[in-house]
């Protein structure tokens, strides 16, 4: 996830969020990669049973981006991580990139 | 932790006497690899280092390689998905089979069998030259396996740059390889490796299941489930990894816009 922390630390003073949601790792293996990653935005866990979050998500592959703007309204949905793409959700939504 | 013993269904075929140099244990892994008609093995992904999570019991992947640039690749384990993926030179075969559905890809022109090459398992395919040892090879112990440790120029479809091998004694088949990726080594561990294990005729067939639905375009099947550009995003509460209760309202409160992304480390 380098290139997450890239983007974070570029935008996260320009009012920026970022949450990794994880599906299925257990909390050693995320906090272990966090660690060794030097990953300083927030990690939640999707480990209920039924992976509530994904599946209301509609995720079926990994990684997969959803770009939200301030309302928590959906600006672009991704699967994979097309940086481009991404980056233009974000400016969309007012980001300057 | 768990002892990993490789399941060998190699037990015949002579040891040969090991090997001083790295270049000669890689050459005999790969003349080996060469008479070899498909593998099977657990792969398992980690920060080299880290033990092997215990989630990895059944691993995330399960690989079976044919010759030349056949494979099989089953994601399943910890993720909870049951997927499946077959390629060969001409196209793919991917399967959902919780949702009994598939996707085909026929490629215009045949993709070169060098594709789905794992380090260690290059005498797979024909032509392919022996990887260049950099050095000796190192006695060691990978994963409680007796073992000989060999650097060797990655190819550019491996990732390029120095990767260690870790092979059996003797060059009889390769235990993992470790890849150093930018700051960070991962280490792939191949567990429960079978040598000409016994699979069906079809595994490498590129023909769907009778009855399954078809996806039009892989991409197109695992997008066209995601919600709706303008529509709210559903609101969620999580723990963090550090077990904190929180929630997308509370961690998105104020900010101008957010990246929400769904990640799994396998």
């Amino acid at each position: 996830m380098p290139h997450l922390r890239e983007l974070y630390a570029r935008l996260r003073t320009q009012g920026f969020q970022l949450i990794a949601v994880n599906e299925g790792d257990p909390a050693k293996t995320i906090t272990d990669y966090a660690r060794k990653e030097r990953l300083p935005f927030p990690m939640v866990r999707d480990d209920t049973s039924g992976h509530d979050i994904t599946k209301r998500y509609g995720v079926q592959a990994f990684p997969t981006n959803y770009v939200l703007d301030s309302k928590g309204r959906i600006v672009g949905a991704f699967v994979g991580f097309n940086e481009e793409a991404i980056k233009q959700a974000l400016r969309k939504v007012g980001f300057k990139l | 932790m768990h002892t990993f013993a490789l399941v060998m269904a190699l037990a015949i075929g002579q040891q040969s006497p090991a090997k001083s140099s790295g270049q000669e244990l890689l050459d005999a892994l790969h003349a080996r690899m060469r008479e070899v008609k498909a593998v099977q093995f657990d792969l398992a992904l980690k920060p080299k280092g880290e033990k092997l999570p215990a989630g990895a019991n059944p691993p995330s992947m399960t690989y079976i390689l044919g010759r030349d640039g056949l494979s099989r690749v089953r994601i399943g384990g910890t993720s909870g998905a049951d997927r499946e993926s077959i390629t060969t030179p001409n196209g793919m075969l991917m399967l959902n089979s919780k949702a009994k559905q598939y996707s085909t890809q026929k490629f215009d022109k045949p993709q070169p069998s060098s594709r789905m090459i794992i380090p260690g398992f290059e005498g797979l395919v024909a032509g392919t030259p022996v990887p260049k040892a950099l050095g000796e090879a190192k006695k060691t112990t990978f994963y409680g396996q007796e073992a000989l440790a060999v650097a060797f120029a990655a190819s550019e479809h491996s990732g390029g740059g120095q990767q260690t091998l870790y092979v059996a004694p003797g060059g009889t088949h390769p235990l993992g390889v470790s890849i150093a990726r930018g700051d960070q080594t991962m280490e792939a561990v191949f567990q429960n490796l079978k040598i000409n294990p016994d699979i069906a005729a079809d595994t490498f067939a590129l023909t769907p299941p009778a009855g399954w639905t078809k996806q039009e375009s892989q991409s197109g099947d695992l997008e066209a489930s995601l919600l709706k550009v303008g529509t709210a995003a559903p609101a969620f509460t999580a723990k963090t990894a550090t077990g904190q209760g929180t929630s997308l309202q509370a961690l998105t409160k104020g900010k101008k816009g957010t990246l929400v992304n769904f990640w799994f480390y396998g």
